[in-house]
């Protein structure tokens, strides 16, 4: 295939601008034959020589696609909303995305934050696009997908996203799938962590029912657990399990009044407020912590009656882990933000919380993750009134259900991070009770990557 | 060669929401989505739209020289009869403008 050449291309690397045109026009990538020949003469000659991101095939992604961590087409989409092709986007999206309109109300939208047009104007509210497609047409049948059934069961344990986007690409690829929740209610955090003014519930009941439409079992109130004696997964009758049970319990807040009257840990508060349950707030609503929960505890708050919500955070603005449109949206509707400031006890008179006292904090050198470390200022100690105090600093995984299961030192659980296999065989596990609280998106991501690592397991 | 992406610099649209004075009353939601005459404006902003730019790197690379452009209009046009199918037009161009179709058999 080189013989006859009478020139050869060089490439003047300081002329290079990397377009990549080259590469792609090249016919002989293009003959079937040829692709495939890495060990032929003109693989080994060209192998080395060009970096990693220069090998054919890996053309670079656009910025909003490789900022996301499902690797969503996004600017595939805008393009076909732009020419007014939504059932097209629709599919599109569903291509990679199990759970497009959830993600369109409550992602975290890294795709925004790389887009180009930020040097222009203002980033595509790329979002709320998807979020229009996925509300546009909602009564719309996903596409069956014909494939080869397969005999294998495999067992997902919760239907948060990261359980969800499991299920639907295993049952895709033909697996028989049965998913436990251990609530009353699927759909994990999505359904008990976030509040209904920030995701509708019939947008997630939506979803969950497309994902049922596909043949995926779905078990409520149904815990499961692991027994430490390595047998749990033949006892089961599965082949293979997908554990995606989440972080569901508050981190203690080390004080002493913890346990009076009128402290709530955070993600319990909000927990019970979405299953229903009655919650008595006072008139004085004081939140500690500065991420997601905090801040829906502190909007939740206001809308249960409470006259005045403040939010206390240690370190600044600028580190709080939330959505920055959420604290914006939580400061227009009236909650106060009290930052570089944490509790020191909390003050009780009969058995019920009356305040806390407070410490101020001063930001010293960032640490290992590159937060800046907060440093009590000395005798800088103040008090304040609050009937209901909510802890919100932090989430824990349960570790009642998983014995026999291999830990890292925080309490989530340990996976190999090539196939996200536990330390038990046949185990997978993703979400956030192996990376911690984290974004939605980056559960499905874990999802789609437990289904894909199964779906190697099994066809070995 | 290649022509710039319209860069029209918009300003920031006012996003609608719910008054603050409705909020507190429950849990309806807060954000309201995009009606469709705001999504396409929205997404007709995108620099990586999939719309042909005029850069000709088609033309230029097309082995059966068949891709030219049309000098009054501006308009790329691609004669089929001497295209051979070999997809180089549409592997090169950066705006994915060129997609490739089955032929049917006649």
């Amino acid at each position: 295939m080189v013989e006859g050449r009478t020139h050869r291309p060089l490439i003047q690397a300081s002329r290079c601008q990397g377009c990549d045109v080259c590469i792609r026009g090249c016919p002989v990538e293009l003959i079937p034959e040829y692709r495939k020949e890495e060990e032929s003469l003109r693989g080994t000659l060209y192998r080395g020589k060009m970096g990693k991101e220069m090998v054919q095939g890996k053309v670079p992604l656009p910025p909003c696609q490789e900022a996301c961590p499902i690797h969503q087409d996004a600017r595939g989409y805008v393009a076909l909303i732009a020419k007014g092709k939504f059932k097209e986007a629709l599919e599109l999206i569903r291509e990679v995305n199990p759970l497009p309109a959830v993600c369109g109300f409550i992602c975290h939208h890294p795709c925004e934050e790389a887009c180009l047009r930020e040097e222009v104007d203002h980033p595509i509210p790329i979002r709320l696009l998807k979020r229009f497609i996925a509300e546009h047409d909602r009564k719309r049948e996903r596409p069956k997908k014909g494939l080869r059934k397969r005999r294998e069961k495999i067992l997902v344990v919760g239907s948060g996203p990261a359980g969800l986007a499991c299920a639907n690409d295993l049952s895709l690829l033909g697996f028989k799938v049965t998913i436990f929740e251990s609530l009353p209610v699927l759909g994990g955090m999505l359904t008990v962590g976030i509040p209904e003014f920030r995701l509708p519930r019939e947008v997630i009941k939506m979803e969950i029912d497309g994902i049922r439409e596909l043949g995926v079992k779905m078990e409520t109130n149904h815990p499961f657990r692991f027994d430490g004696n390595g047998r749990t997964l033949k006892r089961s009758g599965f082949d293979a399990i997908f554990l995606s049970m989440g972080a569901h319990r508050s981190s203690k807040l080390d004080v002493p009044g913890e346990s009076l009257h009128g402290v709530f840990p955070g993600v319990e508060f909000l927990r019970d407020i979405n299953l229903g349950r009655k919650v008595e707030l006072g008139k004085k609503a004081a939140i500690l912590g500065g991420g997601n929960v905090a801040i829906d505890a502190a909007r939740s708050a206001l809308r249960l009656g409470s006259k005045q919500v403040d939010l206390y955070y240690r370190r600044s603005r600028k580190e709080m882990p939330a959505i920055p449109e959420d604290v914006q949206e939580a400061v227009r509707e009236g909650v106060h933000i009290h930052l570089l400031t944490a509790p020191v006890r909390m003050i009780g008179a009969g058995g019920k919380a009356i305040g806390m006292e407070c410490i101020r904090m001063r930001l010293g050198e960032p640490d290992e993750r590159g937060r800046k470390k907060p440093i009590p200022i000395q005798s800088s100690n103040f008090k304040v009134n609050a009937e209901t105090i909510i802890s919100a600093i932090g989430q824990r995984v349960d570790q009642r259900p998983l014995k026999g299961l291999e830990k890292n030192p925080d309490g989530t659980i340990h996976v190999d991070p090539e196939t996200s296999e536990t330390s038990m065989k046949g185990v997978f596990a993703g979400g956030d009770m192996v990376t911690g609280p984290g974004w939605a998106i980056d559960a499905i991501a874990a999802g789609k990557k437990g289904a894909e690592s199964i779906h190697q397991f099994l066809s070995r | 060669m290649a022509k710039e992406c319209k860069k029209e610099v918009m300003s920031r649209p006012k996003r609608k929401s719910l008054p603050i004075k409705e909020r507190r009353k429950g849990f309806s939601p807060v954000e309201f989505g995009l009606i469709r005459e705001e999504a396409i404006k929205e997404a007709e902003r995108c620099l990586g739209l999939r719309e042909c730019q005029y850069c000709e790197i088609c033309g230029l690379l097309c082995p059966d020289l068949c891709i030219t452009r049309d000098e009054k209009t501006g308009e790329v046009l691609i004669d089929l009869d001497y295209c051979k199918g070999c997809g180089i037009c549409a592997s090169v161009c950066p705006k994915g403008a060129i997609e490739m179709a089955l032929e049917e058999a006649k």
